[in-house]
Parts: structure tokens; C-alpha cells; sequence
């Protein structure tokens, strides 16, 4: 995510929310494909303390970053329908 | 196609109801947004379940939601935005559809209650939490403060040691609510401090959580606390958004009931935490439940 438009999602094993809005995000970056954002997802059980140092305090929490650098973030509370995340990518386009 | 029970929550309440009604083999569908288990799904020990020495909130949680599907109750993950409680056939709107039983329970449960600080929502997941199992982890090696006196701020700050670099328990009164034996150990913990006769004013921070802008209660004096988290255990409060106005409340917003789990509505039932009474644990929700989904049997009987 050095450079452009990244969205992050932070997810992991045990965060049922995390889980059932992952096949969710991944038909939304099918469709957003050509939007310019690169879609990337990050298991924090794979490296936590880069989830801690990205300042992560909640699973899931999906994070913008531009040219490397934290622009925008929804958090769990911000997510209860896959509609709140793909209103959050387009503010984001 | 009409259920015979309706359900709307899988915590410990609706799961033994799903077990039960399942077991008598009602047609039965049970809601669940988020994590079965409910709160006990972010309850990292239980050990005051009778049969059981130790076990963590997720897997008693897990075992609970199994044995229910064993039963043949159908399992939904949609969310119920609306009830029509009031005539014979209930009727459960959902995301996705509606629903229709001749009987509901109700069990939603409750959920953690905010402090009431300035900025305490803006700051929510990101550096404000009201689960220690859930995000205790992101704090390793950082300084949090964790408020409240009861049991769960105790067993929650112990908790919260394996990660945190140092936690100030804030709390508003001198004397704690929480059973003796936890507070021993709390005082005894090098990385654990109080800080009493307290309340938490303000958040603070650039993006995240950086700053507590707390006050004395006694004195009136104003201080900063520099912290990157702050877990909030103050009670719990009634999920019942989509109730409320339909049936009877107590002053708290819990659903009032007889012992037999009955509602002031023929056919719906509540069970667990959502229900007005004075014991809210595991082993209340799971009886309740199972009381609920008797009487429901019952009054499905009487109606045939």
C-alpha cells in the first residue's frame, strides 16, 4: 500500500463479525475493481503488533490509506450492514 | 410458512430456548446478528457454570449454539429491524424478509453501558472499548485505564494485564461494588493503580485515544491521564429498540414478566438479560430459556 488508494481490512479468526462480512467485501472488490482503490485484507493473528502500531483498537476495521498514509477508517460500530461499507468506499473513490 | 417459535437472540436465553422447543420438536427459528454466546462470547473465563470447572466464553458459547441445531432449530443471521407482536400470527421482519410464528421469546439480552463522557462515542474501537476479550489484544505494551467498581471492571483489568503496559482503575466512589477476593487481587497487581472518587469528562486524542480529562468528585479538581485505551465497565443496558412502545417496560427499559416468562402480550415470552429481575448471569439467561420455551408449548397446546 506504498502508493495510490489501499483499503485495508483488518479481520480475524475469532470476530464472527469479521467473518460474516468477508465474502461481502470480496464481491464489493470485484465491483469496485476498476475504482482505482486497491482492496487488501490483513489477518492480525498473522502479525498483531502491526495491526497495534496501524493503531487497530477493534475487529473488523477497514482502513483507507493514500500513498501509505491513513486517510479514512470505519470501525466496528460504523459496520452493520454490507451497505455501510460500500457507502464508505464510495465516499472514498 | 409459520413457525411454531420465533426466537430473537442467541445468547445463552435464546439458545436453551432454541434447545428446548427444538427438543420438542416445534418448528422453530432463531435470530442472531452477531456472535452466539452473546455477552458470554466476550467473557474470557466462566467458572460459576454448575458442571463445568473452567471454560472460556466462546467455546461454552459454541457448544450452546451446536447443541441447539442438534435440536433442529434453524439458525438465521439477519437482523430483526421490526416486531408485530399483537395479533395470533406474530410477525418478525428481518434485512432480508418476513417471518411469521404463533409464538415469539423474546431475548435480546443487554448490552455494555457508556460511561457518558465527552467524545466517549467518537472514540469507540478507536481507543474506547467495552470488550476486553474483544480488543485487549491491540493494547500490548500501552497505558489504558479501564472505569468502573463492579465485578466485570475487576475481572476485566486482571484480564487486561496480559497485554497492558499499565492500567488506572477509575471509579467514582471510594467503596467498589466488586466481590472482595477481586479486589485483593486487583490491589495486589504491580501493573494496576486506582484512581477513586473519579470521573472521566473528556476524550482526547488526534484520531485516536490519547488523553482522559478526568475529575475529582470530592474536590472538583481537573486532571489529564494520558492513555492510548479506556475499557468502560459501568452495568448494561436493555437491547430493546424494537419493542419499545409495544409491550410493558420496567423504568429501566427491561421487559416485564411473571415467572413463567409471559409477557403482558398473549404468545410472547422473554427470557435472559432483557427480562426485569435481579440476577443477570449464564445460569439465570439459560433457565429462563428454558422456562420460556415450556410455556410457549403450553400456550401453543391451549391454541390448538
Amino acid at each position: 500500500m506504498s502508493s495510490g488508494v489501499s483499503f485495508v481490512d483488518f479481520w480475524g479468526n475469532d470476530y464472527q463479525k469479521c467473518l460474516r462480512f468477508m465474502s461481502g467485501i470480496e464481491e464489493l472488490a470485484k465491483k469496485y475493481e476498476n475504482s482505482g482503490i486497491r482492496f487488501l485484507k490483513f489477518n492480525v493473528d498473522e502479525d498483531k503488533m502491526f495491526a497495534v502500531k496501524e493503531k487497530v483498537m477493534g475487529l473488523p476495521t477497514i482502513v483507507i490509506y493514500e500513498d501509505g498514509i491513513q486517510r479514512s477508517r470505519l470501525v466496528p460500530n460504523d459496520i452493520n450492514s454490507i451497505d455501510d461499507i460500500e457507502e464508505f468506499i464510495k465516499k472514498n473513490i | 410458512m409459520i413457525y411454531d417459535i420465533i426466537i430473537i437472540g442467541g445468547g445463552p436465553a435464546g439458545l436453551s430456548a432454541g434447545l428446548y422447543a427444538g427438543r420438542g420438536k416445534l418448528k422453530t427459528l432463531l435470530f442472531e446478528k452477531e456472535s452466539f454466546g452473546g455477552q458470554t462470547a466476550t467473557t474470557h473465563e466462566v467458572e460459576n457454570y454448575p458442571g463445568i470447572l473452567k471454560v472460556t466464553g466462546p467455546d461454552l458459547s459454541e457448544v450452546m449454539r451446536e447443541q441447539a441445531e442438534n435440536f433442529g432449530v434453524n439458525i438465521s443471521r439477519d437482523d430483526v429491524t421490526e416486531v408485530d407482536l399483537d395479533s395470533d400470527i406474530k410477525i418478525v421482519k428481518t434485512y432480508e424478509g418476513e417471518f411469521r410464528s404463533k409464538a415469539v421469546i423474546l431475548a435480546m439480552g443487554a448490552k455494555p453501558r457508556l460511561a457518558g463522557f465527552k467524545n466517549e462515542t467518537e472514540f469507540r474501537s478507536m481507543g474506547v472499548s467495552y470488550c476486553a476479550t474483544c480488543d485487549g489484544a491491540f493494547f500490548e505494551d500501552l497505558d489504558i485505564a479501564v472505569i468502573g467498581g463492579g465485578d466485570s471492571a475487576m475481572t476485566e483489568a486482571l484480564y487486561l494485564t496480559r497485554f497492558a503496559k499499565s492500567i488506572k482503575i477509575i471509579h467514582r466512589r471510594q467503596e467498589f461494588r466488586a466481590a472482595k477476593s477481586l479486589i485483593k487481587k486487583v490491589e495486589d497487581h504491580e501493573k494496576i493503580e486506582f484512581i477513586l472518587d473519579t470521573v472521566v469528562e473528556e476524550a482526547q486524542g488526534n484520531g485516536t485515544l490519547e488523553k482522559l480529562i478526568l475529575k475529582n468528585v470530592v474536590s472538583g479538581e481537573k486532571s489529564n491521564l494520558d492513555v492510548d485505551g479506556c475499557f468502560v465497565f459501568v452495568g448494561l443496558d436493555p437491547i430493546n429498540n424494537i419493542i419499545q412502545g409495544k409491550i410493558n417496560l420496567d423504568n429501566s427499559g427491561y421487559v416485564i414478566s411473571n415467572e413463567n416468562m409471559e409477557t403482558n402480550i398473549k404468545g410472547v415470552f422473554v427470557s435472559g438479560d432483557l427480562r426485569s429481575k435481579n440476577l443477570r448471569q449464564i445460569i439465570t439467561a439459560a433457565s429462563d430459556g428454558a422456562i420460556a420455551s415450556i410455556m410457549a408449548e403450553r400456550y401453543l397446546e391451549n391454541l390448538n
